[in-house]
């Protein structure tokens, strides 16, 4: 890995003060994005996944605080930024996000026009009125929206969901930002429907060098998109690795149990398997491995303490003991 | 260019659609129909004045005695004054007075209630909390007491009645705009648009502030009759305008001396304050059902 790293998390704890007393939410040991690089982050609901982006973006809810650990971009410290400069000078500026919901993340009461002419303004407020207008065919042309120029005069409502992500997008990317955070964005999207808008986050990548971060329940949705996976299991990151190794090697048992209940059609007539357990409860996690409890390998050794990472190869990690070797 | 033309006329044309389905809707139901009819008569009276009355001169403080108190007939429709003076005129000219007090008063108290609501909403905490208990002194006195009062203070004349309508109606805009931005922030497109780099002020006055104006307008259509009421209702006890301003209110309180023996000097300018504030209150009604999606016309 020669290139440079774009987004640098290390050793970050984010907690949130509850009526019931403090959860601990996320708990990321290190996270490293390289330029040019989408890095899939997987888990099930409750994970902790939309808690990442919102800690990096810096959107978090009032009650949602970061303890520890610092998350850099571009060689600052974003948690150190001061809130006015977070919004004028990062946000929009050199990080962007995309949400799941694209009817409700549009403004119901402006026009396609409107909504992305606006951003683009915000961001060029000397531009001359054909130039904005250009500038916002342009960036529908760029998201692969067809007929640009009747679809810029539609309100959100009038729009498929799958027209209305590519205007997020379109909106998301035309405030020049190049670090792309997408949570959920093709959520309760068709399937063919979402297989057009990776294609245009995809293309995108590849035209404008974004870098990015996509979350995704998904595991094979992810791996289709991103370079690398991280299995994010109670707010923690459990296994990171290239796509191919955690689909063909996976080592933590957690992600070995994800990928298995995955429904194919090779495991027909077969139920899927389940981890008995729940996840551990944010507000009492125990010491020690959180899946230690739902795991068939763990050992005295994995109840007592949280373990490192261990390499598997130069791009491969994961949080367990055992290093994964248990088959 | 022509990319840029075409969708210009699209444009223009869907926003003429627009007004027409919207008067369309609102004609739906024929009450609000009378009501828009009505406002629209009397807009065009209120601005005609000087040609439509019948004795245009007849204002300021000439008295005719030989003319005092005339039943209604062919020379004076609505009758004449105990000053002589044609009452029909009076009312013509009085929609001048109690039209623009309406509206100066219900524009004002939106430029004032808005913003702070907006960001007593949006940003919640303490300043949130110092204007609702501001607000909520206000609200907890009924609006006409806190006008006499405050007319009381400044001094009786048209222009300190419209400031003490001002003061007591600002404080109902600034609780409506304050509820519909807490629920409106909450909305993912505030977010997103966050995360796009928009800043405070762009998101509370430009994306939000859109969002929120229907109801706003609905209570200030509703108002605008009810401002008329308290503005004659000053005036009727002598807080607001004074003799020989021709102010609906201001010619019923004349009359009550000669109610017995001259009729159509009390009913025909307290008809025109029924009528214009049932017309009002049609209206506002009518905008509610074209505005709020939960009420079904369609």
């Amino acid at each position: 890995m020669s290139s440079e790293v774009v987004l640098s998390i290390a050793d970050l704890q984010v907690r949130a003060r509850t009526v019931m007393g403090i959860a601990n939410l996320l708990n990321v040991a290190r996270l490293d994005v390289h330029s040019g690089e989408t890095v899939g982050i997987v888990g099930e609901s409750g994970a902790g996944k939309s808690i990442l982006a919102q800690t990096i973006m810096r959107l978090l809810p009032g009650n949602v605080f970061v303890t520890r650990g610092t998350i850099t971009l571009n060689g600052r410290d974003l948690l150190k930024i001061p809130a006015g400069e977070m919004a004028s000078r990062v946000r929009g500026k050199q990080l962007t996000m995309i949400f799941q919901d694209p009817m409700a993340s549009l403004n119901p009461v402006f026009t396609v026009r409107e909504l992305i002419e606006g951003v683009i303004r915000v961001h060029n407020p000397r531009l001359s009125n054909k130039a904005v207008f250009d500038r916002a065919i342009e960036m529908m042309k760029m998201v692969r929206l067809s007929d640009p120029e009747m679809t810029i005069n539609k309100y959100p409502h009038e729009l498929s969901g799958g027209m209305r992500q590519r205007i997020l997008i379109a909106m998301a990317l035309c405030s020049g930002a190049r670090f792309l955070i997408s949570d959920e964005a093709t959520r309760n999207l068709d399937v063919t429907i979402q297989a057009g808008v990776l294609r245009v986050l995809e293309d995108l990548r590849n035209e404008l060098d974004l870098s990015g971060i996509f979350i995704s329940n998904n595991v094979a949705l992810a791996a289709t998109i991103s370079r690398r996976l991280g299995i994010l299991y109670a707010g923690e990151l459990v296994e990171i690795g290239m796509a191919d190794e955690i689909i063909r090697d996976a080592r933590h048992s957690y992600t070995r149990y994800f990928l298995a209940s995955l429904p194919s059609p090779s495991k027909k007539g077969r139920p899927l398997p389940i981890a008995s357990g729940r996840n551990p409860d944010p507000l009492h996690k125990p010491k020690g491995c959180l899946f230690a409890q739902r795991c068939d390998h763990c050992t005295d050794e994995c109840r007592a303490e949280t373990p490192p990472l261990h390499e598997v190869s130069p791009t491969h990690f994961v949080a367990c003991y055992r290093g994964g070797d248990m088959a | 260019m022509k990319a840029q033309s075409l969708p210009l006329q699209h444009r223009l044309k869907r926003n003429l659609d627009g007004v027409r389905v919207f008067f369309r809707l609102l004609f739906h139901n024929r009450l609000t129909g009378v009501g828009v009819v009505m406002i629209g008569l009397l807009t065009m009276m209120a601005i005609l004045a000087p040609y439509l009355a019948p004795y245009p001169t007849q204002g300021a403080g000439k008295v005719f005695p030989e003319a005092r108190l005339l039943p209604p007939g062919p020379g004076h429709l609505f009758g004449t004054d105990d000053m002589g003076r044609d009452i029909l005129s009076r009312i013509i000219y009085g929609a001048r007075i109690s039209l623009s007090v309406s509206v100066i008063t219900v524009v004002v108290a939106l430029l004032i209630a808005i913003p702070l609501g907006v960001w007593a909403g949006y940003y919640g905490g303490w300043v949130d909390e110092v204007l609702m208990r501001v607000t909520d002194i206000f609200l907890s006195f009924p609006p006409l007491l806190i006008a006499i009062v405050v007319t009381s203070f400044l001094g009786p004349s048209l222009q300190n009645a419209v400031i003490a309508i001002v003061i007591a109606w600002w404080p109902w805009y600034s609780r409506v705009a304050r509820a519909q931005v807490m629920a409106i922030k909450e909305r993912p497109f505030v977010k997103a648009s966050k995360c796009i780099g928009t800043s405070n002020l762009v998101i509370m006055f430009s994306q939000i502030l859109p969002n929120i104006l229907a109801p706003l307008i609905i209570q200030a259509s509703m108002d605008l009759g009810g401002v008329i009421m308290t503005a004659a209702s000053l005036s009727f006890i002598g807080l607001g305008a004074q003799p020989p301003q021709p102010e609906w209110g201001l010619i019923v309180a004349s009359s009550r001396m000669y109610l017995l023996n001259a009729w159509w000097y009390s009913a025909f300018p307290g008809l025109t304050i029924l009528i214009t504030v049932l017309s009002f209150n049609l209206v506002g009604d009518g905008l509610r059902e074209v505005l709020d999606p939960r009420t079904k016309v369609r």
